[in-house]
């Protein structure tokens, strides 16, 4: 039995090696504008952090640039399924739900969360420090989890706990980074306090992924690749520092 | 509507937040009654005063305390008192830094106004025959006021109070707006935490039913016993 099943796996594994298309261009559907990722320049061309990085990943594959079909998100899916592009690289978050109907490719990026305090507040040493995060974000949940020794203050919107954080009253808050920055503007008293938090995946999600149609699994494996590559050899890192100060990676 | 409701009072986190919230509550609202009811007392009687320089100060913090929502009040006094320069360093801090205090004090003093306009009008309507006849005992102001016009008084102020009772402790719903967790933050974070709205606010509003339903026993009560000589025969 085990033999046979090898046997047939070996098949499948040179079967799948045989289909291996080579692709000379991928049509990308994106939601546009959703600045900074995918925006429109002042001379009309599409730029932003996605196109720039998208770019890469199909001349990885293609040796060309995507060629980029402008999609509303609400009918994003249904174009990718009735084939009027091929790949979705437009900032989807890797869910359960979706992955019933696309196939995605590992992350690509994801929104990292931060703690921010005025007085140099240090997670590890959270004993008896007062806490915020807004009820039931990500940040929450995890602050829930992992900081069982603090005194957790639950926010109902984001800016009555900045005015807490500011007055004094809470030691640190715990927030989607992009927004504790943008919350606290140029604030030269309150600051970011350790790394970024990214994991784990089970609480933050698995970041933002490019979708596929389900049976191309084979261009799935090649954006990864490609996904892969340029993460590793410096040009993710390059297309990131235009567009964020803060890292994005995943 | 079943499995999440299942699913949500299956768990005992749930239960041990709903208790947490039904102390804060049963607490916010006795300490604020008991502070504001104690407060009230010289208040009134210094609103009946015919001196204007007793009488007017009162009438302008009576004024202000019912003319402006509570929840204004609180953020006033939450957010006020971060603003009070090197607060933040002085001893009072530990108090001020945690939600409860600024609460109670903007709970009580909203509860005092009421309840020096329910106290006022009750002294008021204090039948001038029972002042003349304890004028004519040769009883001073004081003793006047102690056995005669304040005693009567309260007993005239208990429907109007009971109410007062009843609006206080809905009030400190409020509370959860400043990070406390009462019965509404407790609701508030199990409808966070399952994302299911109607479970959880139904539920705590059953628990504000049977609090006002414990109210309203407790005041037929003490009606029946304080209020007997004014029941019909």
């Amino acid at each position: 039995m085990k033999k046979v099943l090898l046997a047939l796996a070996g098949a499948l594994a040179v079967a799948s090696a045989v289909e291996a298309k080579d692709y000379d261009l991928i049509r990308v559907g994106v939601d546009a504008p959703y600045p900074p990722f995918e925006y429109k320049a002042p001379d009309g061309t599409l730029t932003g952090f996605e196109i720039e990085l998208g770019n890469e990943v199909c001349k990885e594959v293609t040796g060309k640039e995507c060629e980029w079909v402008i999609q509303a998100w609400d009918g994003i899916i249904p174009s990718l399924l009735a084939r009027k592009y091929d790949m979705i690289f437009s900032s989807m978050s890797i869910n359960a739900e979706r992955m019933e109907t696309v196939l995605f490719s590992d992350p690509y990026y994801t929104t990292p969360s931060a703690f921010f305090s005025a007085t140099g507040f240090d997670p590890a040493m959270s004993k008896g420090k007062r806490v915020g995060a807004q009820r039931g974000t990500t940040q929450d949940t995890y602050i829930t989890e992992f900081l069982t020794d603090a005194e957790i203050v639950r926010y109902t919107t984001a800016d009555d706990m900045v005015v807490d954080l500011k007055g004094g009253r809470l030691d640190a808050m715990f927030v989607d980074a992009p927004v504790g920055l943008e919350l606290l503007g140029d604030d030269t008293e309150v600051k970011q306090v350790g790394d970024f938090v990214k994991e784990p995946a089970r609480i933050f999600g698995e970041g933002v992924g490019a979708a596929f149609r389900k049976r191309d699994t084979d261009l799935e494996d090649q954006v990864s690749a490609a996904l892969k590559k340029l993460k590793e050899n410096g040009t993710y890192d390059a297309i990131m520092k235009k567009y964020f100060d803060f890292d994005i990676k995943i | 509507m079943f499995d999440a409701a299942i699913k949500i009072f299956s768990n005992s986190y749930t239960w041990a937040h709903y208790w947490e919230g039904l102390v804060t509550t049963v607490q916010l609202t006795l300490l604020s009654l008991l502070v504001g009811g104690l407060l009230a007392v010289p208040l009134a009687i210094m609103r009946t005063s015919k001196n204007k320089l007793i009488n007017w100060p009162v009438w302008v913090f009576t004024y202000v305390f019912r003319g402006t929502p509570l929840l204004i009040q609180l953020y006033m006094i939450y957010y006020g008192v971060t603003l009070i320069e090197g607060i933040q360093e002085s001893f009072w801090w530990e108090i001020f830094k945690h939600a409860l205090y600024p609460t109670l004090i903007a709970f009580s003093l909203n509860t005092a106004a009421y309840t020096t306009e329910i106290f006022r009008g009750a002294i008021e309507a204090t039948p001038r025959g029972e002042i003349e006849a304890a004028k004519a005992y040769g009883m001073g102001w004081g003793l006047r006021m102690r056995r005669i016009i304040l005693p009567s008084a309260f007993r005239r102020a208990i429907p109007a109070y009971s109410n007062e009772v009843i609006f206080m402790m809905h009030a400190t719903s409020i509370a959860s707006l400043v990070t406390i967790i009462d019965l509404l933050g407790a609701a508030r974070d199990i409808y966070a935490k399952y994302y299911a709205p109607f479970e959880a606010f139904i539920f705590v509003g059953l628990i504000y039913l049977c609090l006002t339903f414990g109210i309203l026993a407790i005041f037929k009560r003490i009606e029946k016993k304080m209020l007997a000589h004014l029941a019909p025969r």
